[in-house]
């Protein structure tokens, strides 16, 4: 029975009903005791785990607003899990829901599992990628965790409350338990921010200068706005079409230490303008960019040429299906370790997609059209971001979401 | 303490036998370095150099070298921006790339830099690709190392961006990390 359920898994058959009747199977023929309550599910809860934007609040232009704080946390499975497992930890996700609303107000999550995950733990082929180097100028940690999950909200209190749930056993404020089980090994915890104001605040770290430089209103430590809405791939982009994971959608997470010495000290704004947009925009028009990065992508090699300087919007908007962005960024700024940094969380329909745009950014062309440009110089903003990790992970419908396809 | 006159050609290369791979043990001179400056006739001054490191990768030899700190200009796009180093700043950081067998220097490569003190960042940024009457082409920038001590220097080499002749092909074709170590005193 487990091998026929296991299949219909693998063709998603069973779809929403994994969390129910075809793990019941798995656990009836496995001839454990009874199975774990799940426990109910809110009602109205997207299919995809990824479907936060109908949640969150909109600017006056419409671009969403991302979620103030966020964690990430990556975990490896201490030993073989088992069907009864899957039930602990869809449960600890259900009642991590019925503790906090769907929003940025209560709790949105995001789990994904990575190609190890599939390897050591499933009888399937990996559905993506290792992850690998995707610059001639990094050399990063290759993650290798059995799965991620991504934690968001307004209130940083609250995503510590979650993390202390999932992962210590403590209570959740209404007293119940969303403990993930004692298959899980903790092996890392990444925290961070993104919203006006919060890089700011937390300013007093390596690689931002002295003199306190990040604008006080700025979302970001670079100073500028990102996920502008014509500049994201929207949810339903990303979304995988079909197979064994439709509905679902893959999540590369990086991790970068940022360094803004001379971007704050050698760079005026309109030089900082010209590297994150494209050298054609002025701090003027760079102020008033409400829906899209317009970077003109098109004269990205009569900028090379010319001016000797191209733009990071520039050179990803060169990555686009059907004059869309490929991925959907759900990145945010960190100070873990003591350092500004970057956890830069994305999601597309395929790892390829987000490979074809990091690509695009590196705009290695550039430095054949004009010497003045190289991998790292005058070339976007490639020069102010170290990469220190890459993982890549696949996020499954929320009906797949517990150790899915395990044996 | 290793010092050698930057007056003249070819003194970037002479010292570098005296240093030993991955750890010279050198001090750097941040009194004296302080007093490094371009004379009036647009020659540089004799200013010391420290060997910080050497290694090799596949017949590059990669040899980091520290400096007092420098003014130089950097390519902003159309213009040339000239950058003096900060109030802090103790040293100017020389990456050279050559061949290991010529010495001839090896240009379009990119270096990241990574200094360390008992674990902690001290300086973690992009060396500019940088070319001087005495040195040649480089990779530099200025660093500001806060105190006397024991500092590990991590390089991150990418592969020479640039048409080959044959006898390079098929090398340096993907990064290249070396870690290095250094004493360095300002009082030395």
């Amino acid at each position: 029975v487990s091998q026929v359920t296991r299949r219909r898994l693998l063709t998603g058959a069973v779809g929403v009903t994994l969390g129910g009747l075809a793990v019941d199977r798995v656990v009836a023929s496995g001839g454990e005791a009874r199975p774990v309550p799940v426990g109910a599910e809110p009602a109205a809860l997207p299919r995809r785990q990824h479907a936060w934007e109908a949640s969150l609040d909109r600017d006056a232009a419409g671009n969403v607003v991302a979620p103030r704080h966020d964690r990430l946390l990556l975990l490896d499975l201490k030993r073989t899990p088992t069907a009864q497992d899957a039930r602990r930890m869809e449960a600890a996700l259900r009642a991590l829901e019925r503790e906090w609303a769907w929003r940025p107000s209560g709790l949105l999550t995001v789990v994904g599992w990575g190609p190890g995950y599939f390897r050591r733990w499933t009888d399937a082929a990996s559905p993506i990628p290792r992850p690998t180097a995707l610059a001639d100028f990094e050399d990063p940690t290759l993650d290798d965790y059995d799965c991620c999950v991504h934690l968001a909200a307004d209130d940083d209190t609250r995503l510590a409350a979650a993390e202390a749930a999932l992962l210590r056993g403590h209570r959740l404020p209404s007293g119940v338990r969303a403990e993930l089980g004692d298959v899980f090994e903790p092996r890392e915890t990444r925290t961070g921010f993104a919203g006006t104001g919060l890089p700011a605040r937390r300013q007093d770290v390596e690689g931002i200068p002295a003199g306190r430089p990040v604008p006080r209103d700025a979302p970001l430590f670079m100073g500028f706005r990102s996920g502008l809405r014509r500049n994201q791939a929207s949810e339903d982009d990303v979304t995988i079409a079909t197979g064994p994971f439709a509905g679902g959608t893959t999540m590369h997470v990086s991790s970068m230490r940022l360094r803004l010495d001379s971007w704050y000290e050698v760079l005026d704004e309109r030089e900082r303008v010209a590297r994150m947009y494209g050298p054609d925009v002025t701090p003027s028009q760079a102020a008033h960019l409400h829906v899209d990065a317009a970077s003109r992508p098109s004269a990205f090699a009569r900028d090379a040429v010319r001016l000797g300087v191209v733009g990071h919007a520039q050179t990803s908007a060169r990555a686009r299906r059907n004059g869309r962005p490929l991925i959907l960024r759900r990145d945010f700024n960190t100070t873990d370790g003591g350092h500004a940094g970057l956890h830069f969380v994305s999601l597309q329909r395929s790892i390829d997609d987000f490979v074809r745009t990091r690509r695009a950014m590196n705009a290695a062309r550039a430095a054949t059209l004009n010497p003045a440009i190289t991998d790292t110089v005058n070339n976007g903003i490639n020069e102010f971001i170290f990469v220190v990790s890459r993982a890549n992970y696949l996020v499954p419908g929320r009906a797949h979401r517990a150790l899915p396809m395990h044996r | 303490v290793l010092l050698a006159p930057l007056a003249g050609a070819g003194c970037g290369s002479s010292s570098a036998a005296s240093s030993t791979q991955h750890d010279s043990g050198a001090r750097a001179a941040a009194t004296s370095a302080r007093r490094a400056s371009t004379s009036m006739s647009g020659m540089p001054k004799a200013v010391p150099i420290t060997p910080i490191g050497t290694a090799t990768w596949d017949g590059m030899k990669i040899m980091a070298r520290m400096s007092g700190p420098s003014t130089f200009t950097v390519p902003t796009g159309s213009r040339q921006k000239v950058v003096k180093p900060s109030r802090d700043d103790t040293g100017h950081l020389m990456v050279m790339l050559t061949d290991a067998g010529s010495g001839v220097p090896i240009p379009y490569s990119s270096v990241w830099a990574t200094v360390r003190l008992g674990g902690k960042i001290i300086f973690d940024e992009r060396q500019w690709p940088m070319i001087s009457r005495t040195m040649g082409p480089h990779y530099g920038n200025n660093v500001a190392l806060p105190r006397a001590g024991r500092y590990q220097l991590t390089l991150l080499i990418s592969p020479p961006q640039a048409a080959r002749h044959m006898e390079y092909q098929g090398r340096w074709s993907r990064p290249h990390r070396v870690t290095m170590s250094f004493h360095w005193d300002p009082a030395s």
